[in-house]
Formats: C-alpha cells, sequence, structure tokens
C-alpha cells in the first residue's frame, strides 16, 4: 500500500509538470493547477487514501506529499512569471511607438540679445562688489557736459552728437552723468555700476541713435591706476568666457585722468588681422581712466583724499563681437528672425 | 588726420620705422592710427607707357591705333584720344586693371582691331573732375614704372585720431615732436631763408588788433610781384595725398605750411584790402560777409572778424572771404599768420555750422608762440613757387607774449594715481624727455610747460603724460578690496528677470525699440500727447518724440513680423517719458494669432482675452490685484478690457485692440494688449500674503451645478455673492464649463461650477455636504435669479 501510494505521488508529479509546462495562459495554466493541486484534485485524491496506511508510514507519506506540493507549486509560480513575462514581451512589441515624431512644441519666446548680455555684465559686476545705480535718460547740460568737465564750447563736446530737447535739456550722450549724480548724494566708498540707454545723433552699419552702455565708478582712499586694471581685465575675462589678449592704450576724456582705450585681441581673427579689426588685430572695446579731479571739484569730494576710477563700456559692441553680428541696426529692427536667434 | 609716413621721416631722418611699426608705436602713446594706407597700391596694374607709333584705325576715323611699349614688350592699343601722339608719354592701364568705378580693362576688339589695355585721361585716374583727351605724362617718365611711383605716389598715408586735448600734434611737426622726444631721436626744425626786399610792410598795410584777448598775435607780410600758377608737381601729389586740392601756388604754400606746422594761414590780394589797412574786431550785428564757399553769413557782435576800412574781409580762424581771396591776376599778396581764442572761433564756428581745417586747429589751440615761423616759412614758399619780393619788417603784434606755465609736481600726487610703481629716476627720465625741463624738488619736481602744451595745466595731466610714455601695459594689475554691504536696487533687477523670464517661458519675444517714435504713429492709438517730450534736432520725423507709451512701437512690431509666423507675442520692460521730468518703466506686452503652432495631436486655437488673463494672474501671483471691468483706455475695446488694480494703485490695463486701432494698422485677426506700470508693479510685488495653512488629513468631497442665468450676470458677480454667504466647509470654487447655444434660452448662458468642500478635523459624509450644497443652490436662485440646468 505504501509503495503504491509512493508510486501514486510520483507519477502525479511527472503528469503534472507535463500538464503545467504545456500550459498556453495564465486562465489555462490556473485551471491545470486545480486538476492537481486544487481542492477537489488528485493531490486530495491521494491525500484522501493516507487514511488506510499504517500509523508509521502515515507521517512519512505525508511529508512525502507535502514536499509534492510545495514542489509543485513552486513550479507554478515560475511557469506563472514565465508566461507573464512573455504577455508584457509581446505587449512591449505592440505598443511601438514612432519616437521621432516631433514632441510637442510650447510656443517659446526669446529674450534680447542686448539684455542677455546686459544682464551677464550686471552678474559679473554684482559678484564683483558693484551696486546698481540708475539716472534719468533726459539729462540736463550740467550733469551730461558740464560737471563731467566738458565746458560749453570745448572741442571735447564734438566727440558725441547730442540730441537737444526742448527745456535747455539733452538726451544723455553717455551714462557718466550717473557718476555725478551718485557722487553728489553718496560720500566715499562709491562702488557702483550704471547700466542703460544713451544717445548720440548718429546712423550707420556701426552706430545707432541710441544704444546701451554700462558705466562703472570705484571711488576710495588708495584707489589706483592699478586697480583699474585689474578690475577691466577681470570683466573682459569674465565676459568673453576665456582669457582675451588685453591692451591698455592711452586716450582722452575730460572727466578722467589719465584716460584710456581699452583694445582686446581681436576675436575673430585671433590677432592674424581681418576686416572686422580693420587689420590690426586689435578691437577697441571700452574707456575707462582715473577720476579727473576737476570732476571732484564739482561734486565735492577731496581730491587729495580720494581718488577713483571709471569705466564705459559699449553693450552692442560687445554683443556683436560675442554673437558675430555685423549690422548693429539689427538690434533694433525686432525682426523676430533675428530675435530667434537667441 | 591724415599724415605722410615720408613727411615725417624728412623731419626725423633718424626714424626707421616701417609704417606700420610706426602705427604701433603712435598708437601706443595715445595717437591711435585708424588705417594706413598704401600709396603705391593706388592705380595698381597702371604703369607708364610710351606711344611707339599711331597709326588712323582703318575702320573708323576718330579712333587710332598705337603701338605702345612698356620699355620691354609693346601692345597694340585702340585710342579715342585726339591728343595721342607718337614719342609721348601716357598712363597705360594693362589688362586686368580694375578702375575705382568697376570698370576692368579686358583684351577687347574695337570695330576689328584688338586692343590690350587703356590709356587714361586725368579723370579716369582720379585727379580731375574734368579732364580733355588723356594725361600727358613728363619726359621722366620711365616706360614701365608704375604710375604711382611715378607721380610720387610712393609714400604710406596714417590716419590718425587726434584727440582734442592735443591740439599741439594736429600737423608733421607736431608729430615728428611726439615721436623725436618718445623715440629719443634728434629732431630739429628747419631754417627759413629768405631776402627782405626794400618796400616797407607798412606802406601796403597797416594793421590794428582791436580785441587783444580774440587775438593774442598777428602777424603780417606782403610780398609784390608774385605770379600766380599752379604748384609744383611733387607739393600737389604731397597735398593730394593728404586730402588737400591743389589750387594755386599761394594757396597751396598756406596749406602746405599749415600741415607741416599746424598754424592755418591765410592769402588776400592787396587790391581787395580796401583803405589799405586791416583791423581785427568783433563784427558788428548784422554785418553780413560772403565766404570763400559763396554762402553769405550774417555776423553779430560774438564773431571775430578781420576787417578793412569798408567790412569784413575773413572770419578770423575759419574762412576767408570770397571778394578777398588770391585771385588768377593777383601779384600783390598779403600773408597773415596769427592765434586767434580758442573759445571765440568755436562759438563762431559752431553757430554758423562751420568746420574748415583752420577752425579745427584754432579751436584745440594755436600757441601764439609759433606764428612768426609759420609766417616765415609761408614767406619762404611762396618766394620759392611763385617769386616776387618779400617787403621789409614784418608785421608782428605780440603785444603780451605767452608766459611759459611752470607748477610743481609732488611725489605723493604719483603714488596716489598709480601706486609707487614707477621708479623715481624714471619718473624724472621721462618728465626730461617730455621738453617740462624738470628741476628736482624736494617733494617732487618744478616744470615748465612748453608753449604749445596748453593741456598741460595740472598734475594730473603730468600723471598721464607719465603713464603715457612710461606705458599702460607696465602698469601692474591688481583688485581693490571692497566694503561688503547691502544692495537695493538689485530687487528690481530681480523682479525685472523673473518677469522677462516668465514671458519668454509664455511664448514672448523681447523687443527694444528707440525712445523716439513719430507723433502720428502715437496719434493712431488716440495718445493723449501733452506734454511729449519733442527732440529739436531729429534724424527724421519718425524719430523726433519722445514716446509716451510703447504700445504704438509694439503694434508696428507685430505689422512687421506678420509673416514672420501663425503665432505672435512681444513684449518689453523700458522707459517711457512722459515729460521732460519725469520717466517711467512699463512692462507692456502684444499677442495674437495661434495659442500653439499648427503641429500633430494639438487642436488649433487662437490666444484671446482670457489667455491674456492668465498670463497676468501667474505674473502677478505676489501681487494683491483686482481686476476692474472695462480699461477706460481709448485704444482698448470698452467692452473687452479690463484694469489692474492694487488697492487704490491702478498698475495697468489689459485688453483687445479697439476695432478702429486695429484698422488703422490694418489687423485682420484680434489684437490684445496689456501695458503695465512696473514702476508701481515693483513697489507692489509680494503685497499677497501667502500663508500657510495645515494639510487636512480628512478627504474634501466636491459636488457639481450647472446654472442657467442671465447673458448679463457676470461670473464675477456669481463668485462675489457666494463669497458673501457663509457656507460651513466650502474650500474652493471653479468654473469648468461655460455655454450658450442649443438648448438654451436666448439670453441666457449656462455656468457649470464645481465645488469643492473640506472639514479641517473630520470626514464629511455625504449627507451633510448635499445639504449644505443644496442650500446654496437654494440661496442663488433666489438672489441672483438664476436656475438649476
Amino acid at each position: 500500500m505504501k509503495d503504491l501510494l509512493i508510486q501514486k505521488l510520483e507519477t502525479l508529479k511527472m503528469e503534472a509538470k507535463d500538464v503545467f509546462v504545456q500550459a498556453s495562459n495564465l486562465d489555462d495554466l490556473y485551471q491545470k493547477k486545480l486538476i492537481f493541486l486544487g481542492k477537489k484534485g488528485r493531490l486530495t485524491e491521494v491525500l484522501k487514501e493516507l487514511g488506510q496506511l499504517s500509523v508509521q508510514d502515515r507521517p512519512v507519506l505525508g511529508a512525502l506529499a507535502n514536499q509534492l506540493k510545495v514542489e509543485l507549486e513552486s513550479l507554478y509560480s515560475n511557469i506563472q512569471e514565465n508566461i507573464n513575462k512573455n504577455n508584457i514581451n509581446e505587449g512591449l512589441q505592440k505598443d511601438h511607438i514612432d519616437t521621432s515624431l516631433p514632441g510637442f512644441r510650447l510656443p517659446h519666446g526669446h529674450a534680447h540679445p542686448v539684455n542677455l548680455v546686459l544682464d551677464e555684465m550686471k552678474d559679473i559686476f554684482s559678484r564683483m562688489g558693484f551696486d546698481l545705480a540708475h539716472g534719468p535718460e533726459i539729462e540736463t547740460d550740467y550733469y551730461n557736459f558740464e560737471a563731467l568737465n566738458i565746458p560749453q564750447n570745448h572741442p571735447a563736446r564734438d566727440m558725441q552728437d547730442t540730441f537737444y530737447v526742448d527745456g535747455s535739456k539733452v538726451l544723455r550722450t553717455h551714462t557718466s552723468p550717473v557718476q555725478i549724480r551718485v557722487m553728489e548724494k553718496t560720500p566715499p566708498p562709491i562702488q557702483i555700476v550704471a547700466p542703460g540707454v544713451v544717445y548720440r545723433r548718429d546712423s550707420d552699419m556701426t552706430h545707432t541713435p541710441m544704444f546701451h552702455q554700462i558705466e562703472g565708478l570705484l571711488v576710495d582712499e588708495n584707489v589706483t591706476l592699478s586697480h583699474l586694471k585689474g578690475v577691466v581685465e577681470t570683466f573682459l575675462r569674465l565676459i568673453f568666457e576665456s582669457k582675451v589678449k588685453v591692451r591698455f592704450r592711452p586716450s582722452f576724456f575730460p572727466f578722467t585722468e589719465p584716460s584710456s582705450e581699452v583694445d582686446i585681441g581681436c576675436v575673430f581673427c585671433k590677432g592674424d588681422g581681418c576686416r572686422v579689426c580693420k587689420n590690426t588685430g586689435w578691437l577697441e572695446i571700452m574707456g575707462c581712466g582715473m577720476v579727473d579731479p576737476a570732476v571732484f571739484k564739482f561734486v565735492k569730494i577731496d581730491p587729495e583724499k580720494y581718488t577713483g576710477f571709471a569705466f564705459g563700456v559699449g553693450i552692442e559692441r560687445i554683443t556683436m563681437l560675442k554673437y558675430g553680428i555685423n549690422d548693429i541696426r539689427l538690434f533694433f529692427e525686432n525682426d523676430l528672425r533675428f530675435l530667434k536667434q537667441f | 588726420m591724415k599724415i605722410s609716413c615720408r613727411w615725417l621721416k624728412e623731419l626725423l631722418p633718424a626714424l626707421k620705422l616701417s609704417p606700420q611699426g610706426l602705427a604701433e608705436k603712435l598708437t601706443l602713446i595715445g595717437l591711435e592710427v585708424e588705417a594706413i594706407e598704401d600709396q603705391s597700391k593706388k592705380w595698381e596694374g597702371i604703369i607708364v607707357g610710351l606711344v611707339l607709333s599711331k597709326e588712323k584705325h582703318p575702320q573708323a576715323d576718330r579712333l587710332s591705333v598705337c603701338r605702345v611699349s612698356d620699355g620691354k614688350q609693346e601692345y597694340q592699343v585702340v585710342c579715342g584720344a585726339p591728343n595721342v601722339e607718337a614719342e609721348k608719354k601716357y598712363p597705360f592701364a594693362q589688362i586686368g586693371t580694375v578702375f575705382p568705378n568697376g570698370l576692368v580693362i579686358q583684351k577687347a576688339s574695337l570695330r576689328g582691331v584688338e586692343s590690350h589695355g587703356m590709356l587714361c585721361s586725368a579723370k579716369e585716374l582720379g585727379l580731375a573732375e574734368e579732364s580733355q583727351g588723356l594725361l600727358i605724362l613728363s619726359d621722366k617718365a620711365k616706360p614701365g614704372e608704375t604710375l604711382a611711383h611715378h607721380l610720387g605716389y610712393n609714400d604710406h598715408i596714417l590716419e590718425v585720431a587726434v584727440t582734442p586735448n592735443r591740439g599741439d600734434c594736429l600737423s608733421h611737426i607736431g608729430l615728428a615732436r611726439e615721436l623725436a622726444s618718445f623715440l629719443g631721436l634728434p629732431f630739429k626744425q628747419a631754417r627759413n631763408y629768405f631776402v627782405e626786399g626794400t618796400y616797407p610792410t607798412k606802406t601796403y598795410v597797416k594793421v590794428r588788433v582791436r580785441d587783444r584777448k580774440a587775438c593774442p598775435r598777428y602777424c603780417l607780410r606782403v610780398i609784390r610781384g608774385v605770379a600766380i600758377g599752379p604748384s609744383p608737381q611733387w607739393l600737389q601729389a604731397k597735398l593730394e595725398s593728404l586730402g588737400v586740392r591743389p589750387i594755386n601756388n599761394i594757396v597751396d604754400a598756406t596749406n602746405y605750411v599749415m600741415l607741416e606746422t599746424g598754424h592755418p594761414l591765410h592769402a588776400f590780394d592787396h587790391r581787395f584790402v580796401r583803405g589799405g589797412s586791416l583791423v581785427v574786431r568783433r563784427a558788428e550785428n548784422g554785418e553780413v560777409l560772403k565766404t570763400l564757399d559763396a554762402t553769405h553769413r550774417k555776423l553779430d557782435k560774438e564773431d571775430l572778424v578781420i576787417a578793412d576800412a569798408e567790412g569784413p574781409m575773413a572770419l578770423a580762424g575759419i574762412m576767408g572771404g570770397e571778394h578777398s581771396g588770391v585771385q588768377q591776376d593777383t601779384s600783390l599778396v598779403v600773408l597773415e599768420a596769427a592765434a586767434f581764442n580758442p573759445d571765440v572761433i568755436r562759438k563762431t564756428a559752431k553757430k554758423l555750422g562751420m568746420k574748415t581745417e583752420s577752425s579745427y586747429r584754432f579751436e584745440r589751440g594755436v600757441s601764439p608762440e609759433g606764428v612768426r615761423n609759420a609766417m616765415d616759412r609761408l614767406a619762404r614758399f611762396i618766394l620759392e613757387f611763385a617769386g616776387g619780393e618779400l617787403c621789409q619788417q614784418i608785421t608782428d603784434l605780440y603785444p603780451r607774449k605767452q608766459e611759459k606755465l611752470q607748477f610743481s609736481l609732488q611725489e605723493k600726487t604719483i603714488h596716489r594715481l598709480l601706486g609707487p610703481v614707477i621708479p623715481l629716476g624714471t619718473v624724472g627720465r621721462i618728465l626730461k624727455q617730455l621738453g617740462l625741463n624738470p628741476r628736482r624738488t624736494k617733494m617732487g619736481w618744478r616744470l615748465e610747460i612748453p608753449p604749445y602744451r596748453n593741456d598741460l595745466t595740472r598734475e594730473a595731466d603730468i600723471v598721464e603724460e607719465i603713464v603715457r610714455f612710461y606705458g599702460m601695459d607696465q602698469i601692474p594689475s591688481q583688485l581693490p578690496r571692497v566694503l561688503m554691504r547691502e544692495e537695493v536696487t538689485e530687487k528690481d533687477w530681480s523682479i525685472e528677470k523673473q518677469v522677462r523670464e516668465f514671458l519668454i517661458s509664455r511664448g514672448f519675444s523681447e523687443t527694444i525699440h528707440y525712445s523716439f517714435y513719430d507723433k502720428e504713429l502715437a496719434a493712431k492709438i488716440n495718445l493723449n500727447q501733452e506734454g511729449a517730450v519733442l527732440i529739436q534736432n531729429p534724424l527724421s520725423q519718425e524719430m523726433s518724440v519722445m514716446r509716451q507709451s510703447l504700445v504704438p512701437q509694439l503694434l508696428t512690431t507685430l505689422v512687421k513680423n506678420k509673416q514672420a509666423s501663425s503665432s505672435l507675442r512681444f513684449f518689453e520692460i523700458r522707459s517711457v517719458y512722459p515729460s521732460s521730468s519725469l520717466q517711467e518703466k512699463r512692462l507692456t506686452g502684444v499677442f495674437t494669432g495661434a495659442l500653439w503652432d499648427k503641429q500633430w495631436r494639438a487642436s488649433p486655437r487662437n490666444l484671446d482675452f482670457f489667455d491674456g488673463k492668465g498670463f497676468l494672474t501667474y505674473l502677478f501671483n505676489q501681487v494683491a490685484v483686482s481686476w476692474i471691468d472695462g480699461a477706460g483706455v481709448s485704444y482698448l475695446h470698452p467692452h473687452q478690457s479690463l484694469k489692474i488694480m492694487c488697492g487704490d494703485t491702478r498698475l495697468g490695463v489689459l485688453g483687445a485692440l479697439h476695432p478702429e486701432v486695429a484698422q488703422k494698422f490694418e489687423f485682420n485677426e484680434p489684437v490684445y494688449v496689456f501695458d503695465v506700470c512696473f514702476d508701481k508693479l515693483v513697489s507692489k510685488w509680494k503685497t499677497k500674503k501667502n500663508e500657510f495653512k495645515p494639510l487636512s488629513h480628512f478627504p474634501s468631497i466636491g459636488r457639481d451645478m450647472a446654472l442657467i442665468a442671465d447673458k448679463d450676470l457676470s461670473f464675477g458677480k456669481i463668485l462675489e455673492t457666494i463669497s458673501g454667504y457663509t457656507i460651513p466647509w466650502l474650500d474652493k470654487v471653479d468654473l469648468f464649463d461655460l455655454y450658450q447655444g442649443q438648448g438654451i434660452p436666448d439670453g441666457k448662458k449656462s455656468l457649470a461650477l464645481s465645488m469643492m468642500y473640506q472639514n479641517a478635523e473630520r470626514t464629511l459624509t455625504d449627507e451633510e455636504v448635499n445639504q449644505v450644497h443644496f442650500n446654496l443652490v437654494k440661496r442663488l436662485q433666489k438672489d441672483l435669479a438664476v436656475s438649476l440646468r
């Protein structure tokens, strides 16, 4: 009897294995499992016969039957997992999408390149420790010229063609009047940059009647030309994101003494000479100098105690160099085809 | 200013630099060379050609067939000029020559005869405005040499940008002097040799200077018996290469000496010095002078003139009179060399809108000290070029000799501006090099400024000179120490950046328009232009008024970009100028067209008012705004616009463009505009307090209602009514559908609302929410005359 039952269990195991493996899907597999392991399944049938066994044999066979059950259950879940995996894999195929189709295009606008560069500059100068300052664009003759040591009837007035408006005011020709306005109100130390719009009566490929400048001013005790050079060189390195060659060249501005123009090595030809740099290998980029004692006099700062430096940069010029733009007028035509490139 | 390298080398024989090297040196000491023109490159391909023989063209009477030699080879050239002759030399443009007008010389066949090149006239070469026949070259010309070489065009011309403070460098001698001191080269001015005759100058002209401040020195010479004619070829070439048109030997000599010394000079014909006397005086109000450029100049008391017994003959230091200059038959010339006050010259030149080589130099300061030398050089050259006899004794009115300016330069001033970077020995050497005659003192140096350096008046000026010669690049770079402190203005910038970034992310592109526009453009949007700031000297009508609104220009930009995209959105944050003392920042946007680009799986829809309101709602989520129906501005649609308020402050407006305005701009689709006062927005930023509310652990329950309401009942009114009630647990009300049309009676609309109920302390039951919701519906039905759908 014992052997017969053992035999039966063996057969059941073999058959179950064969049947499980042939299951075509999860449902089928489940039905097949019921045949063998269900409440009324074949294992139950065999177990019913256990009662006929001796007391010694009963636990032995019971253990055998249990082991068989565990084995089949495990086989079942393995096959179940396999079928499931196959099902998913087949589904993946069916769910194939054409990923080369375009993504949804959200409308997106564009920042104006001049503002991009202006932002970058404000960022650089803020990090270096300069505050932002502002002044009016419709300026008095006093702030735009007089207090900057450009008296009436001085040839230096020819350097900038001025727009006049009623009430004997002018459209400021540079951001330098902000220097005066700040120095009038604030005792040193002063460390500001003043970005803004300026106007000159000029219009061609390289000049527009309106453009942007950023003015810098630092006034304190013991400020020297070395500091001016340090700040200018650092700024140029940061704004052009690379080591640019920088050249200081003596020049003249009525409100600084000594004065200097700053050139950078041509970013297009790297100094070999090209049309943009007129074969000089250098590009004029900004003006700067030590604050003229005459200017200090106007704002009542003691030139014996304080010194300072000032600089002015044209934003469009730098933007043109950074992006290789060849016509300054494009900045103000607001052509979407242009704006879209930034 | 144009400077001839050859001339500089004549003045500085020890100067060995190439034109490029010279340009670099000048640039490094603040005399920027903007361009170098190689004159030998002028007329490339054109050489001296010798005509060996000339025969008549077999087919054409007016043409001749010449054999032309370049010294090595012979060419057959067909020529149409009547003055072509054998054995003579002419400019010969070889095959491949490109003329300034774009004409390229090619091998050609003229009436069946081959021609290999062209013989040129002076006009074709740009040497004259009109010319008859070919330019005949001198016998000395060598066949085959380039025309530029033969005509003396083998120089390099530098275009030097002289800064306004360096009037002393506006001449070849000025630059030579500067280079000599910088490079340590010997420099000596040439002596003037001439013989004076026996007739005294005074017998011809007597001079009086009435305004000594305006004219500190006035020199006059007279030369008898000059023969007016063309200047020598070398002089003409020299002048021409420096951009000065040769006129005659007298005028050319004045120009030559001016280019050499920097002193402007003038020559009168003695016949037109009425009464034999000259006076330097201010003009009478209303006096008129016809200047050399054939313009009648009305003068006033500010203007300085050189007058004879009857009236003004020249505008001092600016331009001569038309009637008093040198003529073809002049034989007695009166020469003037003077120093005039820069301010006086500038005022007149500016007032009359005149800018001449002479006024340019006087405005920048011409030292009285050099006047005599300039006069003597002029006399010497005129005697050489035009002959004649120089009268005895120069008239030289120079009552107060220009004093040499002297002052001290202290070491500490140098240190204050430069730090202790330049050794004192070097400073002393540079001061000497600069010709400042330094004497060492305890504290620094005592300096003596040369008379021509009118720009050196203070210590700071000298420090600049030291840096200039020491070399800017030799000064070490160093970052300054700065003080840490609080920054206040950054706030505006950071808000501006947030606003810009948001709008850009929503499809708006940023524009920059000029601050000025056309009055007519502003009128298109019915702008009240009272107080508008007018530009007195605008570039054009389109740029003549300072804008008071950004709207007109943005609309123009919409029109301009119509073709570029189906969806157009632009904005600008920038100043407007309500009056000359007021400047306000505005945030203005315009938009029209599609919500999305046309693309797959996107149902097309056009942007409308509510997209705009959505943008602004998000933008102002930190501002306590309220929206008031009707913008009350005339360029917006009165029934599709609103005012944006923050308390009592009107922040701005939003709306559809008024159809009338839209018509003027020829828009076919609706256009929407928002215009916000940015300064006010900044001041109201973060007025909305966002307070933390604890999160509820209990579920919320939603209920919808569809109301049929009168068409004119606003959604705002419904919301306002609901929030006027105290409805327990009501947390949120949203509109999820609005419908008018089929199924809804005329004059009515259907609004579908969803309500969320929530209790922070416990879970609500369906029954209690139903009760509350039912009550809400009933109250609305009663108070707003609405019904449930």
